[in-house]
């Protein structure tokens, strides 16, 4: 509450002083809770009952100068962020940067992707968890319109931890240029061009040797050590991009390599990563067709080779080319990125049924098809590999470039329908079958192969007031079994928000656990002022975002959010 | 301005990339395991507490802490592992104790701890600086959570093996719990009777008899890291193999002992502790 005074008083002494063309905003974001212990879902006991996260941002700008400052509380964060020891208070990021048409500055934090993210991608994603900016420098050039260098250097943020005494920095580089804006006929013909490369390389001081153990024979082991001097310190990752798009056409694609990276994740070997990344698409008037593909080996690449918690001190970041869905119930099936081995594809097909047709209806009728299939890349032992009896400390294992691995990932077979019935009514209708391996996706046992119907039906009453239906029904006979969903919201725009939804886990193997996970929320809305409330539980799982994710520990209890910005 | 930009990129390309050449790591033959280790009934296994008792010769008080450690050592039995360092400035020689016991393994950890006063313990690796006193040390040993039982260890000694007067450890680490955090395996060469003057009070006692005496730590200080990827899960199992050479030391092997540690590197929790006599 203390906070809040603080950032209230704080926006409104700051809402008064702009000055000439100096000017001064910012944003402010409180997520609290008071957890209640549910022993039935696995809401354990928690040391300190009330929860939140807080932070603050100010950003001051004039011209081409600007500087920013972010506070941030979590000495008491939620379980969720404690769990991934997202722990602790303080001033974590600033900057000041200045910028002309020429050249850009950075000094402090800042957040940078180069190309697609293959070989760095420095961002924060707060649900998640995530924040890997670099604390350094960073310039930008621009020596002739339609040409950008960008060069950076820094250190990257490890949580709440210090930046003293870190013996690990990451620098790099990256060109682009845009023969649309270099050659303007180009873009007036309906022609876009880009093409760019990037290098980027970490430095990790090799301190300590690494033990590895050897299996020559069954029941046979040996020590062995990686010396210090057998471990590179400075491991690279190069790329290179292109992009070409003419009308409704486009087509992208990157590829990247890593240069040797013996690291936790890959069992300490010492083979080449690489990942490639395609992606075209298609679209014309009611007709869209995308299609993508990914195949990462061995990419997982980390400013600490001892590293392997998820999301900590990624320099790069493989997407994850997948459907993103909202639906609650499969929200827990939602492929994670695996940057060390993943091959696959997705095709994505729009249609609208035109309006004032037979089967389009009065509106029109919008069909979306998608198909995605992920397996791990091929991987075959080199002979080394197969007489230690593990990869580890050899060159570790040869894979066919687009072969597939043997083991399924994910599989999602898709279709929905969104119609407008009336000037009042929308429907949208979807099914898909989704096949998630849960071994290795979640660590447990087994796939999961799962029906998932959906239905959304919204009902504006009024110009102010809407209803919206949301009913979902998964059918699988693995992992936790059948699930049923139902959520109900009210609407009154702009200012009030209010629903009641429940899971029902009636599928459950265990009668002891056919749970019901209900939610009631509220939320009011006065101009970027938000503040929400809501009261329920929430079941233990994962939580996705752009095939990154983190664990979700289960909770039942009452949370408060309040944001804002001025 | 060009030619600026190209000085940079070259600079960047040259200084940012190394190239290992082969091979990478090789097995240490000597240190190979090869024999079999009987299975293992994990109903059978229970927790076994480590207590490090911090000594020296030249201490008046230690006879005392030696005396509680015996004490303590019949009320638990074989559950309870000693293991006595000789560290600071009291266990140092002089003219009157011409012995040196001090190990470079013993400095370490006595400076780990800050031990400063001695006769002090710690126990199962719990951090407190200068540990604690003979009359805690009971209370500390009964507030050890013995319901979780991590993992099994076995050992195996081969004496003269491959050749006269080299020790062969073989230790084999089962999980019997799934454990989140990495795990370092410590083995330590500990003797007992070794008859040597002890002060004990103001009285020098030249045929004092010193047990469970910390010779040497085996593979490190800190031991080694159980699994290289730090997946620790239930059932995973992991042997270890050492050489120590008993050539031109004066310890007897017939009243030596292994002790094998294994511990939470982040917080120096012993999970569990096991010794065998070396032959």
């Amino acid at each position: 509450m203390f906070v809040l005074l603080l950032v209230s008083a704080f926006g409104t002494t700051f809402a008064q002083h702009q000055l000439g063309n100096s000017r001064i905003s910012g944003d402010f974001g409180f997520n609290g809770m008071y957890y209640i212990p549910d022993s039935l879902i696995g809401a354990d006991k928690v040391d300190s009952k009330v929860r939140a996260n807080a932070f603050i941002n100010l950003l001051y700008s004039n011209g081409g100068f600007s500087a920013g400052v972010r506070y941030e509380y979590y000495q008491f964060p939620l379980i969720d962020f404690e769990k991934i020891n997202y722990k602790g208070q303080g001033v974590r990021y600033f900057f000041a940067d200045y910028k002309n048409d020429f050249i850009q500055v950075t000094a402090g934090n800042f957040y940078e992707q180069f190309g697609n993210g293959l070989s760095l991608r420095a961002y924060e994603d707060r649900q998640l968890g995530i924040d890997n900016s670099l604390l350094g420098a960073r310039i930008r050039i621009t020596p002739y319109k339609g040409i950008r260098i960008t060069g950076v250097w820094g250190v990257e943020r490890l949580n709440f931890e210090s930046y003293q005494g870190r013996q690990d920095y990451v620098r790099g580089l990256d060109g682009e240029v845009s023969l649309g804006e270099i050659i303007p006929k180009m873009q007036e013909k309906g022609f876009t061009a880009n093409i760019g490369a990037s290098f980027v390389s970490k430095f990790e001081k090799a301190d300590e040797p690494i033990l590895v153990m050897f299996y020559p024979e069954t029941d046979t082991s040996a020590p062995g050590v990686i010396a210090t001097d057998k471990i590179p310190q400075n491991v690279p990752v190069w790329a290179a991009r292109a992009s070409f798009g003419y009308k409704g056409f486009r087509l992208d694609g990157e590829y990247a390599q890593k240069m040797q990276d013996p690291n936790v994740t890959n069992d300490f070997i010492y083979k080449k990563g690489d990942a490639l990344f395609l992606s075209a698409a298609y679209s014309m008037k009611g007709f869209g067709v995308a299609a993508s593909l990914i195949r990462a080996d061995n990419m997982d690449f980390r400013t600490q080779r001892m590293q392997k918690t998820n999301s900590l001190l990624f320099i790069n970041n493989i997407p994850a080319i997948n459907r993103q869905y909202s639906y609650q119930l499969i929200s827990n099936y939602s492929f994670a990125s695996q940057p060390n081995s993943q091959i696959g594809a997705q095709i994505q097909i729009n249609y609208l049924i035109p309006k004032k047709t037979k089967i389009g209806g009065k509106y029109g009728t919008n069909l979306t098809f998608n198909y995605s299939r992920f397996h791990n890349t091929d991987q075959q032992p080199v002979a080394l590999a197969t007489e230690y009896g593990t990869l580890s400390g050899t060159d570790g294992y040869t894979s066919s470039f687009f072969k597939f691995g043997p083991d399924l990932l994910y599989q999602d077979i898709g279709l929905e329908i969104h119609r407008r019935l009336t000037k009042k009514w929308e429907l949208t209708l979807a099914y898909n079958y989704i096949t998630y391996n849960l071994e290795k996706l979640q660590g447990h046992v087994g796939m999961m192969r799962g029906h998932l119907v959906a239905a959304d039906l919204q009902w504006k009453v009024n110009s102010k007031h809407a209803l919206r239906l949301e009913a979902q029904h998964l059918y699988t006979k693995d992992d936790k079994g059948s699930w049923l969903y139902g959520m109900l919201e009210y609407s009154i725009s702009p200012r009030w928000f209010i629903s009641v939804g429940d899971q029902f886990n009636y599928g459950n193997p265990d009668p002891t656990y056919r749970l019901h996970y209900f939610n009631v929320a509220g939320a009011f809305i006065w101009n970027t002022t938000r503040i929400a409330l809501n009261f329920g539980k929430t079941q233990e799982g994962i939580l996705c975002i752009g095939g990154v994710c983190r664990a979700v520990p289960a909770s039942y209890g009452v949370g408060l959010s309040v944001t804002t910005s001025f | 301005m060009k030619k600026l930009i190209l000085l940079i990129t070259v600079a960047t390309l040259f200084v940012a990339c190394d190239k290992i050449e082969g091979p990478y790591a090789v097995p240490d033959q000597v240190d190979a395991v090869t024999i079999v280790f009987p299975p293992l009934d994990p109903t059978t296994v229970y927790r076994k507490v480590l207590i490090e008792e911090y000594t020296g010769h030249r201490c008046p008080n230690c006879p005392g802490g030696h005396q509680q450690l015996e004490t303590l050592h019949g009320i638990f039995g074989d559950t309870l592992i000693p293991v006595a360092i000789h560290a600071t400035t009291l266990a140092a020689p002089n003219p009157e104790f011409p012995n040196d016991f001090r190990t470079e393994a013993g400095n370490e950890l006595a400076n780990f701890y800050s031990i400063d006063g001695i006769p002090a313990a710690i126990i199962n690796r719990g951090f407190e600086a200068g540990g604690w006193g003979p009359a805690r040390w009971q209370s500390k040993i009964n507030a050890v959570d013995r319901s979780h039982v991590y993992a099994a260890i076995q050992l195996m000694n081969q004496y003269n093996m491959p050749s006269p007067n080299i020790l062969k450890v073989n230790a084999k680490v089962t999980m019997l719990e799934d454990y989140a955090e990495p795990l370092r395996l410590s083995l330590f060469l500990v003797e007992d009777g070794v008859v040597s003057p002890q002060i004990n009070g103001t009285e020098v006692i030249p045929d004092y008899v010193h047990n469970h005496m910390l010779r040497t730590a085996i593979n490190g200080v800190y031991g080694d890291f159980l699994a290289p990827n730090g997946i620790l899960e239930k059932g995973n199992a992991y042997t270890y193999g050492y050489s120590i050479d008993f050539n031109g030391k004066n310890w007897n092997p017939d009243n030596c002992f292994v002790i094998a540690i294994l511990y939470d590197k982040e917080n120096n929790e012993v999970l569990q502790v096991e010794r065998l006599k070396v032959r």
